[in-house]
């Protein structure tokens, strides 16, 4: 039986929630995650959202990485927003996130929760806009609330 | 660059003016460079997410084996010695030293810059 939509999003819970763990033990699991997502945008941002050109502004930036995503399929971004300023901006990320189950698979461990989209966007902002922000998952929920703040030293 | 980031590079020059250290860096616990003296051919980059990994497998051993709280972690090779240790919350000191480097002056000078490097941070992000 070829793979379906479901087996890929298994598959897809699998290997994360599993790298995620390994990387628990191995101690700095943000450093892996934000490395995933640098060298998988290097790589894949401009073949795979083509259409995708971050202005700017960051909330804007964010909300057109989000769109792009979605018109690519790789995940339904229409129950996202984002609002704010350049410096901080606060992203709300409702039920139909394809990372949720983990993420509630580690919240039920009392783990820490590490949203992958959050990392994305701080890396997308990072490699587009040239500027560090800092990420911080406020509520993990419905909708999960994640905060970005211009870092400080640059 | 802003004046926070002039402050950490400051702190960061002086730190490498110690004469056995060959370089220094101050880099971010998820692997990002904030500011460093690392010589050319050297990519900082890589220098800071082995740094992260360094200090982040080294806290976790230091926690499954019992033995309290992470101070540094001391890479030995033929041609010299890495040191990284913690700079508060949110950032790491990395120093790349010379083979017949004094160690004990070199670490008093680590952790001097290591507390300078987390009451700068503390103060440019009113923690």
């Amino acid at each position: 039986m070829p793979t379906t939509k479901d087996g890929l999003q298994k598959m897809l819970e699998f290997f994360l929630y599993g790298m995620m763990r390994a990387s628990d033990a191995l101690g700095n699991t943000p450093l892996f995650l934000r490395s995933i997502e640098e060298e998988g945008l290097r790589k894949f941002m401009g073949v795979n959202m083509p259409r995708f050109h971050a202005t700017d502004d960051a909330v804007q930036a964010c909300r057109a990485y989000t769109a792009e995503v979605d018109a690519e399929g790789l995940f339904d971004g229409s129950d996202t927003s984002f609002r704010g300023t350049d410096d901080a901006l606060v992203g709300e990320i409702g039920s139909d996130c394809i990372y949720r189950r983990v993420c509630t698979l580690r919240h039920d461990e009392g783990l820490p929760v590490h949203c992958i989209r959050a990392f994305a966007l701080e890396e997308m902002l990072r490699i587009r806009l040239d500027e560090e922000y800092d990420w911080k998952l406020e509520r993990f929920g419905v909708p999960c609330r994640i905060s970005f703040r211009k870092g400080a030293w640059k | 660059m802003t004046d926070l980031w002039g402050q950490l590079e400051a702190v960061i020059e002086e730190l490498s003016r110690v004469s056995d250290i060959q370089a220094a860096a101050v880099v971010r616990r998820d692997g990002l460079v904030i500011t460093h003296t690392l010589p050319d051919g050297v990519d900082p980059k890589i220098v800071a997410a082995m740094t992260a990994a360094i200090v982040g497998t080294s806290e976790m051993a230091t926690v499954q084996l019992s033995q309290g709280r992470f101070n540094r972690a001391l890479v030995e090779s033929d041609e010299g010695k890495l040191i990284s240790t913690g700079a508060g919350e949110e950032a790491l000191l990395v120093a790349l030293l010379y083979k017949d480097a004094n160690l004990g002056l070199v670490l008093m000078a680590m952790e001097r810059a290591a507390r300078q490097v987390d009451e700068i941070l503390r103060r440019g992000t009113g923690r």
